[in-house]
């Protein structure tokens, strides 16, 4: 559903190379999650992201791929992401069943980097899946074709998890969790925050660090009726419809009040704390 | 002559037996020099004197030809006899008595003196001590009142109360000479009087006093003292005469009615002015028409109605505005008293709540609405005007146009829990306060009602002001613990202090000493804070090593907002727009500074230096330009600075706080010297009095609108006293249990059947963990019933779904259908037109049920019921309570079993703010052996108030995330509470509480074992299920089987 399955059955370069990042992302690191990751990766270990929603889980991937080289196949999950549609299927074309790989077995077939994103939304079936690849054997058994692939190297299997969610069915399993090593994502400090929209907005400092101070505040309402704070990435927005001259607190109404909530009070003090702020 | 001298001393001596024959013989000159009639009195009561004390005969035959001079024949007997009387109690009295008499009387006016001793004559009767006091006093007494006139006449009226009741005669002399110096000072205010002929009040005054007399003792003593609380709000003729009048009118309705009258009359002239008054008395007239005890109800009631309306909102107005809005409301009474006086009266009573929220418009408005919907029904006009019924708080802050906090509370609470990253409070305050409150670091105070601006945008942005101060006392530390900074400070407050000490130490002048801070500072010895206290020292500790703490808390709190006020501006560039509105409007509201006596321009001016930016008024500026600059560079100094802290706050308080003590010691002395001047010069010029008059007036009306009372009085004041009041005033009949630790109180509306509508926020429900009981009621109840409970749980094993369903023939799914790809090839082969549904699917398939258990706790649950009536002792029943323990046990069995989420309470009441809900085990609690240990802790009390308990459950059972809600009440019978109305009342409460619940996605449903009224129950629950169980003591295994049968 996420990803195309129409990749070509032959494994082949060509198709690997879509995953290939080209361009260095931006990635400010803030602790040492850099070298940890990277150490992780030599020592064939996979890695688990924690963190909220939005605050650089899966840029820091796609950095890390670009750093490590490898290619990155990322594949969100849903509740619907069947064991299937992680490791292929046959499909009819014409009279013909044809295989096709699905994205995790694309990706430990090329030794790239694959990258699941919001794991707990995932099938408990599904999640199971991915067992064999993270322990010693990494290996994939792709049942319907009675292969049992055995991951390269380079192959590296990392899961990202919101904790946040206070449900108690959208919690991972204990034997999944102890399988990766976990690097903890949190927003990121107000300084680097700050270095971060106005980076990726091309705005100017000041008006950044506005927009971090009500990031930081909206924040503080977490578990009042928020479930989640308003995330590094929706700062960002705010910061780029500002740079094309949307009004500021416009901008913020749009990237920050509304998105996070549709709660009509909630919104109305987040909207007086933007105009406290600026 | 000799002849009859003979006889005297013959007589004398008869009497005086023991005394010496010189002593006789000189007495008996002396009373030579009296008129023989009066001697021959003497003489006979020398005798009857002597029987008692001789010393006392001897004084009083020295005493007497000189009293005898003073008083006339009648009167001189009196005084004998007063002093016999005393002689019998005391000798030594008695003849301290007469030793005093003659130069105690002699200091009288003369037609004072018989009225004095017939007075004394009079308490005599009651008790000597009085009498004599009466009597020694009375010079003073005199010499108080000055005005012999009114001394003749005051005397007049004790004599005449004391004919009625003597007790009271001593307190008409007590208060006497304030009232009448309450009642020259008035006739100094009023000495422009054009008309000489018309009546003084001193003497108005003293006519109503002996009116008061002629009815009862008492009054005329309260009156008296009523007037001594002064009447300098009196300002024309024409009001005191309105007062004495429509008294002097109701003293044909009794003395306490007519003393009442007066007292409430004075606090409206006071609080309300003249044109209030009128209108006050002719509500007073209307009312009175319905009959004595109602007008002595509004009377009594009028006091603290004006009182509570003069505090509540309109503090931040000057004293004008005051006026005008008891006049206001008086003007809508007496509308109302037209129709109906006791709906009026209501309005009258509440008229200080509802204008604690609404604006002056609203409240008329609201007040006719009241009038016109409940004409005549006083029960539900009562409701209304007693702001219960929901039509009515509707009513009043329907035509809203400020904006409430109620309304916004949700909102800045929210704002500000975002600002500061902490939970807080947010509590209602009755004014506006031109500072905010150093707050307790979980509560912000906050108005009730803005209505200023006249926008509700501009009225919201005073409260996002506010509130952001409030956030600002968080985020900058305003209650910082032990910093570096703050220890700074104190060492320097301490030194401050000591260099002090020591200065007046050097100095050497006891007197100096005494009123200097060092008496204080050697009373607390200025002790070093211990290790521990400066661990947890923070701006109160410091504040405390002032000497004086009042104005250190007053300056601090100034200085503090300011700094607030700073690092607020400074860390968000937003929040400048509305601090900059709400300055302006502080600005506006400042105090002509040169107008205010010098101390309270000084507060005024670090005000408006720290709060407003700068001195507002230009006058001011140039008068106190030395001390202004001092406070400039203070607060530029010290507050100004980028990350200010507490600390700085306290320095620079320190700071502010030597300077003032300077200029207070200055002008001390100048005070002094001026007033001393004053009181020589009073009396030379009348121009003089006039100014100083104005003065003074001037002086009590910035009283009024002292900015400075509202918040400089205290930190961390708890909720205002004017909350207090109103609540007295409403005299809430149903008294609040305290809240035990971990409880949580909640409120509901109740159903009014009669009413027609809901009482807002009616119940209080009390939300408290169940007490745990021992655990071996659970496991009886688990061994005697093992044989059910394992049936149970097979049963309710079945009910629980498969996690997962197969689904054939889906567009998509983890599998291919075989036969449906079988049938796709041969469909497609022979007409070329497939199917696509070709998968296996496999879903979620869940039961989702939360179940709430509601029990009945009430105390008739104590009933026993038994199947052997006749053997009560081998064979005892059990109570239904204990019936129902066990249902609820089987049912855990059986809901642990299917995996359903339940909770498990229990209610019971005492009145409407005393529901109880005990909780026993809540949603996504494990069935725990705490949780059976609660289940063998239910027991019963008190009442069944069912309304407010469904509503509490229901509420609590909407949050749960399930498809099916179940609240499942378990009663013995029908809702019953002392003050939950009739039984029908009760009824049409409960089932508008189902009704709710039903609305809202709940199916209610009730298990009752009451077969007595099935019509009443079919009433009660017939909208939603419900169930009798005949056999009560069935109830344990019946209940699995319906709630299986409500579930499948």
């Amino acid at each position: 559903m996420t990803q195309p399955l129409s990749s070509p059955a032959i494994p082949g370069d060509q198709a690997i190379e879509k995953y290939r990042i080209k361009k260095e992302p931006y990635y400010l690191s803030i602790k040492n999650e850099h070298a940890l990751f990277e150490t992780a990766h030599s020592a064939k270990l996979p890695v688990m992201l924690k963190g909220p929603t939005g605050c650089g889980k899966t840029r820091f991937v796609e950095a890390m791929a670009y750093k490590l080289g490898r290619p990155l196949v990322t594949v969100a999950c849903h509740e619907d992401l069947s064991a299937t549609d992680l490791v292929g299927r046959y499909l009819l074309e014409g009279d013909d069943t044809i295989w096709h790989d699905g994205p995790l077995t694309t990706a430990v077939r090329h030794g790239a980097i694959c990258y699941l994103d919001e794991v707990v939304e995932a099938r408990k079936d599904t999640i199971v899946l991915i067992h064999p690849l993270t322990d010693d054997r990494r290996i994939l058994p792709v049942e319907k074709r009675g292969e049992l692939l055995s991951a390269p190297d380079d192959f590296m299997l990392v899961i990202s998890y919101n904790p946040g969610y206070q449900s108690v069915l959208k919690d991972l399993k204990q034997s999944t969790r102890q399988r990766f090593l976990s690097i903890e994502f949190d927003y990121p400090p107000a300084e680097a925050e700050t270095q971060i929209v106005a980076r990726e907005a091309g705005i100017d400092e000041a008006m950044a660090r506005d927009l971090v101070k009500i990031g930081e505040k909206v924040r503080n309402l977490k578990g009042h009726g928020l479930e989640e704070g308003v995330s590094t990435r929706l700062l960002v927005y705010a910061a780029q419809l500002i740079a094309r001259g949307v009004n500021p607190v416009a901008a913020c109404e749009a990237a920050i009040s509304s998105p996070i909530t549709d709660d009509a009070e909630l919104q109305r003090s987040i909207r007086e704390i933007i105009t406290t702020v600026i | 002559m000799p002849e009859e001298k003979k006889g005297l001393t013959g007589a004398l001596s008869d009497q005086l037996k023991g005394a010496t024959r010189g002593t006789i013989e000189a007495l008996a000159m002396k009373m030579g020099v009296l008129p023989s009639e009066r001697a021959w009195v003497a003489v006979d009561i020398g005798a009857s004197l002597a029987a008692i004390s001789l010393k006392a005969t001897v004084d009083f035959f020295k005493a007497a030809p000189e009293v005898a001079r003073l008083l006339e024949n009648g009167d001189l007997r009196n005084w004998a006899e007063l002093g016999r009387r005393i002689a019998l109690n005391n000798a030594e009295e008695a003849s301290e008595f007469f030793r005093s008499s003659a130069d105690t009387l002699g200091a009288l006016p003369v037609r004072v003196r018989p009225l004095l001793v017939n007075l004394c004559a009079r308490q005599i009767v009651l008790s000597p001590a009085s009498a004599l006091a009466t009597f020694r006093s009375a010079p003073q007494t005199i010499s108080a009142i000055t005005d012999e006139a009114a001394a003749v006449r005051l005397f007049g009226i004790a004599v005449e109360v004391a004919h009625r009741s003597v007790k009271h005669s001593t307190e008409v002399l007590n208060a006497a000479p304030r009232a009448l110096a309450v009642a020259r000072a008035l006739e100094q205010t009023l000495r422009l009087d054009p008309d000489p002929q018309a009546k003084r009040p001193l003497d108005q005054i003293l006519d109503l006093a002996s009116q008061f007399a002629e009815r009862t003792g008492a009054t005329a003593a309260e009156f008296l003292s009523a007037v001594g609380d002064g009447l300098e709000f009196i300002s024309e003729r024409a009001e005191i005469d309105a007062l004495c009048s429509a008294t002097s009118a109701y003293l044909e309705r009794g003395g306490a009615t007519a003393l009442q009258f007066f007292r409430s009359a004075r606090v409206v002239m006071e609080l309300g002015g003249r044109t209030s008054f009128e209108k006050w008395s002719r509500v007073a007239r209307n009312v009175a028409n319905e009959g004595n005890a109602i007008v002595y109800d509004f009377l009594k009631l009028t006091p603290r109605v004006c009182a509570a309306l003069a505090a509540t909102r309109l503090r931040r107005r000057e004293a004008d505005r005051r006026h005008e809005v008891i006049g206001s409301v008086l003007d809508v009474i007496e509308e109302l008293t037209t129709s109906n006086i006791y709906i009026a009266l209501e309005c009258f009573k509440s008229s200080p709540r509802a204008l604690a929220v609404a604006s002056l418009e609203q409240f008329q408005s609201w007040a006719r609405s009241g009038a016109m919907l409940h004409p005549q029904d006083r029960r539900r006009a009562t409701a209304y005007f007693a702001l219960e019924s929901r039509t009515s708080q509707e009513s009043l802050r329907g035509a809203n146009d400020g904006v409430t906090l109620e309304s916004i509370a949700h909102l800045l609470r929210l704002y500000v829990e975002a600002l500061t990253g902490r939970e807080m409070l947010i509590a209602p305050i009755g004014s506006i306060p031109d500072e905010s409150r150093i707050g307790d670091g979980h509560t912000i105070y906050l108005p009730s009602v803005v209505a200023e601006f006249g926008s509700t945008e501009e009225d919201f942005r005073l409260y996002k002001a506010l509130a952001a101060h409030a956030a600002g006392q968080i985020e900058f530390g305003t209650r910082e613990i032990a910093t570096p900074d703050i220890r700074a400070a104190i060492s320097e407050i301490d030194a401050f202090f000591i260099e002090k000490a020591r200065e007046v130490d050097s100095r050497n002048d006891p007197e100096f000493a005494i009123h200097s801070e060092q008496h204080y500072l050697r009373a607390r010895q200025l002790r070093p804070l211990a290790a521990e206290e400066l661990e947890a020292a923070d701006y109160r500790t410091a504040l405390g090593r002032f000497a004086n703490i009042g104005l250190a808390t007053r300056i601090f709190t100034t200085l503090e907002n300011g700094r607030i006020d700073h690092r607020l501006r400074q860390a968000y560039r937003g929040i400048r727009r509305d601090l900059d509105f709400v300055r302006k409007r502080i600005i506006e509201h400042r105090p002509p500074v040169m107008e205010l006596p010098v101390e309270q321009a000084i507060y005024e001016l670090l005000f408006q230096i720290t709060i407003c930016g700068g001195v507002v008024d230009d006058k001011g500026r140039w008068a106190y330009a030395e001390i202004i600059r001092a406070f400039e560079n203070i607060i530029a100094d010290y507050l100004r600075r980028d990350a200010s802290s507490v600390g700085d706050t306290l320095i620079a308080t320190l700071k502010v706080y030597s300077l003032i003590g300077e200029q207070k010691q200055q002008k001390d002395a100048e005070q002094e010297a001026s007033q001393q001047e004053q009181e020589a010069d009073e009396e030379q010029s009348e121009n003089d009095e006039g100014e100083s008059r104005q003065q003074k007036r001037a002086a009590q009306q910035q009283r009024a609108s002292d900015p400075f009372t509202q918040w400089s009085q205290s930190v961390e004041e708890t909720l205002p006293s004017d909350s207090e009041m109103l609540n007295e005033l409403m005299n809430a009949e149903s008294s609040e249990q305290e809240l035990q630790e971990g409880d949580l109180a909640f409120f509901y509306d109740e159903w009014d059947r009669e009413l027609g509508d809901h009482r807002a926020k009616w119940c209080r429900v009390i939300q408290r963990e169940n007490r745990r009981g021992p655990r071996d009621f659970v496991e009886g109840v688990r061994a005697r019933y093992s044989g059910i409970i394992s049936s149970i749980r097979h049963q309710f094993q079945m009910l629980k779904p498969e996690s997962l369903r197969r689904v054939k023939g889906e567009l998509d799914g983890e599998d291919f259908d075989l036969e449906a790809v079988i049938d796709h090839h041969v469909d497609k082969r022979s007409t070329g037109r497939a199917s696509d549904r070709l998968y296996v699917r496999r879903i979620r398939r869940e039961r989702e049920v939360a179940v709430s258990f509601l029990l009945d706790m009430s105390s008739s649950t104590a009933r026993t019921i038994t199947r052997h009536p006749n053997q009560p002792y081998t064979r005892p029943g059990q109570k239904i309570i204990d019936i129902e323990k066990q249902g609820l046990v089987l049912m855990s069995e059986a809901l642990e079993a299917v995996g359903d989420s339940y909770s498990i309470s229990g209610f019971t009441s005492e009145g409407r703010r005393n529901v109880k809900y005990f909780v026993v085990k809540q949603f996504g609690e494990k069935y725990s052996p705490e949780v059976e240990r609660r289940i063998g802790g239910i027991t019963y009390h008190n009442n069944t108030r069912l309304g407010a308990a469904i509503r509490h459950a229901a509420t609590e059972l909407e949050r749960q995330d399930a498809r099916t809600k179940l609240l499942i009440v378990l009663s013995d019978g029908r809702p019953y509470d002392h003050d939950y109305g009739d039984s029908r009342y009760a009824r049409e409460d409960t089932k508008m509480a189902l009704r709710q619940a039903k609305t809202n996605g709940i199916t209610p449903f009730c298990i009752t074992i009451d077969r007595e009224s099935e019509a009443e129950l079919k009433d009660l629950y017939g909208e939603v299920g419900y169930t009798i169980i005949d056999d009560v003591l069935s109830l344990p295994e019946r209940m699995p089987g319906i709630y299986r049968r409500l579930t499948t």
